[in-house]
């Protein structure tokens, strides 16, 4: 007969499951019922196949007449517990040579006897073993009468490949694991009479296992889990836990009782049978696939929430015993029930009568629910409230919940409409010149068009470097021989401008060919020191090029001094310009002639290569494959542009207003990055023609609003500025007698709130790819003040960096907003 | 331009108002419109229920499925021209919805008559606010033939609605090209993606070809040919996916 030793399995005891199971923040009972099938879907054998899980409880006799209870948890349509059965001595040589305890992935057996260790290529919650502290919880029993408690398990299973295996472990109270395992015979032998060692005799008379999988056998049950089964507590847990999966048909969950001699079958609650969502239904509201404005860090795809169900509960809020775990909003990751928003979340939405029978869930996309497992709670019973992730999708869940409301007949928010509001709006974008394309007309339209592109030989400089900053002068058409005079300044942190004249160049103008020519210019080092460079911070080389005394265009580039450059955001970004050839403007007559310019610049490192598309209403103006170079990782790329006109004649365009719309797809029909710009054609009927704001503005009245939140468009809308009007300080200001200022007081407030919120907007927009209206924000500032512009523009480049901080975010945003006040 | 809408007062009478959209103030001119608005109206509706009645005698006296009774509304929607209609001009169609709405829900003919056939061609729970209205949608249901709209939806009215709730799936040409793209399906498959679930599926592949905001193609269904969106869609749908398999 094969000698077997207990060996030590880690460093665990009794007290550690104790206070492991005792911190789950729904009880042991949840943790008895969480555990066993989250397991065994994890050990699926493949994906069509149903797992069955069986809780049976039954008693048998031991000494002098005494029972015991012992549940034993089957699943079927598993794996079992497969892979090699590793000694102490492997587990101990491992970790000695890989420096912690890490098991492959298709060490099944071995995982499930060790403790504290890592899965190879995987992080997932409960794969460190803090499953099987569920079942050990349960067993615990004084080793005798007043004395310290010890735990003990039994678990066996039927591998694929016909292998049986019976193992056992305890705690008692140091962690004891048998060594080796029972095998074949052995195994069924033990597993059909006793299992008794030095410390246990425990009488099992159970049949073996006639299907892979693996049971769990916990002797000694507590009197509390067994209370828990022939109350029905550990099915409700069951069905709130594992309902969604049920329905999927992914899981069969029974439950026998040998003490009552029943069998029950877990089943969907009656309120979700039958996915009644999919029927029309006036109680069920539906929402699907909404994105959320976090993005997935490898392909910057948006995260997806796959599923919200919403119900009134008209015919289920009186069952008796409503259980709380349904009453409000499941949130379920891989169809398990993680947490549960309680209605009294939406307070101000859902009326208190209608609280006790509102219900619904939530489901994600499969990449999201990866995320998610990042931030759940050890425990599976919630997540961590302090990341932005579960914030946002808290706050759109609150969205969906207020529209569901308002269907119900049930939230009928206040929103007042104030035409001053929306003048105020109206005043502030047209001073920051918001939408407006150039005025006058862009020169690329004009007959000559000059630009200069200007570049330094580094991003980055400390005291004693030196800068070298090269420019060169185009010009479309070709002018050979004429010659440019490049006029360098500097524009310190601080926006002052300093004229290098010392350093100003000159070159003619030459080219190959008729379409173009060029003049280059590379300056002198300048040595970063004092006078010129007293501060650390951005710089900005500004290179203005003169022909015959005339300016004919300007260019410039920043780098900074003593001070890392931001990085500018790794994406493709585009522009989207269109107005009136003639003058610039967005209203163009049914005669005039449509112009519109696109800017692409690609920000990555890798070549992008792909169709660029622009259309207006249902007419496609230009299409065509492009490929946009990369630059270096912390470079700003040079934008690529490509502008043209049309004749409104043209166009099957009707009078009003209109959409020009720029992407780019990749050759997949990926769309990497798109923007729009608006036009009005034709003289029309002022009434039709909407003022173009950023935002519409809605007072709100409900309580535990925010002092303001920019709500992103639904479905095509637009944006949303929905401040609360009940805010203490707005309805003093509000309310004060009118005083003799310029202003009343809650214009200013107003006034601050629409600036805070055009930032938001234009980073919002930026965020898309559509960099066009932070640009349009940049040049409003300059137009109105250049030092604050390029102030703002210096801090334009921080706000949309990759690696802003979110403390740096929220005092770019503030300072941005002074800004703007202070300018206008 | 004004329009007549009818409602019950407190006791139950209809009550006929002068409404104006746009700030547009309400003129004897005005007044007179609408009621021609309010005559012409009667003549819809009284084509449409006379549409329905022929059809469902032809069909052995069986009520009309929603799918075609909706279509079968819209369709005397479209021939009678009403949307074109003078007093409309610049005003939102939501206007000329809401006055047919209320009109046949409280069963006035514009002489004070009561009407009580009406009613049967609005089905009753249509208040869920779907961003269009019943008629609406009917009428833009009937833009194509009986034959292709009901091949198109497999003759499921929810499955109009889905599509309906993603706005750049609404044109013409993507539910022309989509039948298209159907009839070339075998015709177990087509029953299977004509499940609204099912269906519900395509659409959200579709919607995330063409989605209604955030960073998307400037290219929209509009903008191409009725052959060469039914290729795209063929190279959009991922038909194994739908059918889960």
């Amino acid at each position: 007969m094969t000698e077997r030793t207990a060996r030590r399995a880690a460093d665990n005891n009794v007290a550690d499951v104790v206070n492991t199971i005792e911190a789950y923040g729904c009880g042991s009972i949840r943790a008895l019922a969480q555990d066993p099938p989250q397991n065994a879907l994890d050990a699926r054998r493949n994906k069509g196949t149903i797992v069955h899980v069986i809780y049976r409880l039954f008693e048998r006799s031991i000494s002098d007449g005494e029972k015991m209870n012992i549940l034993a948890i089957t699943d079927s349509g598993t794996t079992g517990l497969d892979g090699p059965i590793l000694t102490s001595a492997d587990l101990e040589e491992r970790e000695h040579r890989l420096g912690r305890l890490e098991i492959e992935q298709e060490e099944n057996w071995a995982a499930f006897e060790a403790n504290r260790y890592t899965k190879t290529d995987q992080e997932k919650l409960g794969s460190r073993g803090q499953g099987k502290y569920a079942y050990l919880y349960h067993s615990k029993h004084p080793i005798s009468q007043g004395g310290a408690d010890r735990m003990i398990i039994l678990y066996d299973t039927l591998l694929t490949n016909g292998e049986y295996r019976l193992g056992v472990r305890y705690h008692n109270p140091a962690t004891k694991v048998i060594e080796p395992p029972f095998i074949n015979e052995d195994a069924k032998e033990t597993i059909s009479t006793i299992y008794k060692d030095e410390h246990f005799s425990i009488p099992l008379q159970l049949g073996p296992l006639t299907q892979a999988g693996t049971r769990i056998i916990i002797p000694f049950l507590s009197d509390e889990a067994v209370e828990a089964i022939q109350s029905g507590e550990l099915l409700h847990w069951l069905q709130a836990e594992w309902w969604r999966a049920i329905q999927k048909r992914d899981m069969k969950i029974t439950l026998i009782n040998d003490l009552k001699g029943n069998s029950e079958d877990v089943l969907v609650p009656a309120w979700w049978d039958g996915e009644p969502w999919h029927r029309e239904s006036p109680n069920y509201f539906v929402k699907e696939d909404i994105d959320l404005r976090s993005r997935n860090r490898d392909d910057r795809e948006s995260w997806r929430i796959k599923r919200v169900v919403l119900s009134a509960g008209a015919s289920i809020k009186d069952i008796e015993d409503w259980p709380a775990q349904f009453n409000g909003i499941q949130l379920l990751r891989g169809s398990q029930w993680i947490v549960t928003l309680d209605p009294k979340e939406y307070l101000d939405l859902i009326p208190k009568e209608h609280g006790l029978g509102f219900c619904g869930f939530v489901e994600f996309e499969q990449k999201l629910e990866g995320e998610l497992r990042e931030i759940e709670r050890p425990a599976h019973d919630g997540f961590d409230g302090r990341k932005p992730l579960y914030k946002e999708i808290k706050n759109v869940l609150k969205g969906i919940v207020e529209e569901f409301s308002r269907e119900q007949g049930w939230y009928e928010e206040t929103v007042k409409y104030d035409p001053k509001q929306d003048e105020l709006i109206t005043e502030i974008t047209a001073k920051l010149g918001i939408w407006k394309p150039t005025n006058p007309p862009p020169p690329e339209l004009e007959s000559d068009l000059w630009y200069c592109s200007v570049r330094a030989n580094e991003r980055r400089f400390d005291w004693g470097d030196s800068v070298s900053i090269s420019a060169t002068c185009h010009r479309h058409p070709a002018l050979p021989g004429e010659m440019v005079v490049f006029k360098p300044s500097l524009i310190t942190p601080r926006g002052a401008r300093t004229d290098l004249n010392d350093y100003s160049r000159s070159q003619k103008l030459n080219g190959r060919n008729e379409l173009k020519s060029s003049a280059g210019a590379t300056f002198k080092e300048l040595p970063i020191h004092a006078p010129i460079f007293k501060e650390p911070g951005r710089y900005k080389a500004v290179i203005d090029c003169f022909v015959n005394d005339d300016l004919v265009t300007t260019g410039g580039c920043s780098f900074y001094v003593n001070e890392e450059p931001p990085i500018p955001p790794q994406r493709v970004l585009l522009s989207v310009t269109a107005g009136n050839k003639h003058d610039g403007a967005r209203e163009i007559p049914m005669d005039g002639e449509l112009f519109w310019r696109v800017n692409v610049r690609n920000n990555t490192v890798d070549t992008v290569r792909g169709q660029l598309a622009v259309t207006v209403g249902p007419e496609v103006l230009q299409i065509e494959r492009q490929e946009f170079q990369g630059v270096a990782l912390g470079y700003k790329a040079e934008p690529v542009s490509f502008s043209n006109t049309r004749k409104i004649e043209s166009l099957d365009l009707s009078q009003g207003r209109h959409v020009v719309r720029a992407s780019v797809e990749d050759d997949e029909g990926k769309v990497l990055v798109s923007g729009s710009a608006v036009i009005f054609i034709g003289e029309g009927d002022e009434n039709a023609r909407e003022p173009e704001l950023p935002f519409v503005l809605e007072q709100r009245e409900n309580p535990m609003s925010p002092r303001w939140e920019l709500e992103e468009p639904r479905e095509g809308g637009d944006y949303k500025l929905k401040y609360y009007g009940n805010n203490k300080i707005f309805k003093f200001l509000r309310n004060t007698a009118n005083q003799r200022r310029d202003r009343h007081p809650s214009e200013n407030y107003m006034e601050e709130i629409v600036c805070e919120a055009i930032v938001e907007w234009a980073h919002c927009e930026h965020m898309r790819g559509d960099e066009g209206r932070m640009n349009d924000l940049v040049a409003g500032i300059k137009n109105l003040n250049s030092e604050a512009g390029e102030n703002f523009e210096s801090l334009v480049e921080k706000f949309v960096a990759d690696n802003v901080e979110p403390q740096e975010y929220a005092r770019i945003h503030r300072k941005l907003t002074s800004i703007i006040i202070d300018t206008l | 331009m004004p329009v007549k809408v009818w409602t019950r007062d407190e006791e139950g009478k209809a009550v006929g108002s002068f409404q104006t959209g746009r700030g547009t103030k309400l003129g004897i001119k005005g007044i007179g419109q609408a009621d021609a608005l309010d005559r012409r109206l009667d003549d819809v509706l009284d084509g449409a229920f006379a549409r329905h009645t022929e059809l469902s005698r032809a069909n052995g006296g069986v009520e009309l499925s929603r799918f075609t009774s909706a279509w079968v509304v819209g369709e005397a929607f479209r021939v009678s021209g009403i949307v074109q209609d003078e007093a409309l001009a610049s005003e939102d169609p939501d206007f000329l919805w809401e006055a047919m709405s209320k009109k046949s829900s409280a069963c006035k003919r514009s002489n004070g008559l009561e009407e009580e056939n009406w009613k049967t061609l609005r089905p009753s729970d249509t208040s869920r606010d779907r961003g269009m209205d019943y008629w609406e949608m009917c009428l833009w249901l009937a833009e194509q033939d009986y034959s292709r709209t009901e091949r198109t939806f497999g003759g499921k009215i929810m499955n109009a609605w889905s599509l309906l709730a993603a706005p750049t799936l609404k044109p013409l040409v993507l539910r022309e090209a989509l039948c298209d793209w159907l009839d070339d399906q075998d015709e177990e498959a087509r029953k299977v993606i004509h499940k609204v679930r099912i269906f519900r599926k395509l659409l959200k592949q579709l919607r995330h070809k063409w989605p209604a905001r955030g960073t998307r193609s400037a290219l929209q269904p509009i903008h191409y040919s009725q052959e060469d969106l039914t290729a795209v869609l063929a190279k959009t749908i991922d038909l194994a996916e739908i059918l889960g398999e």
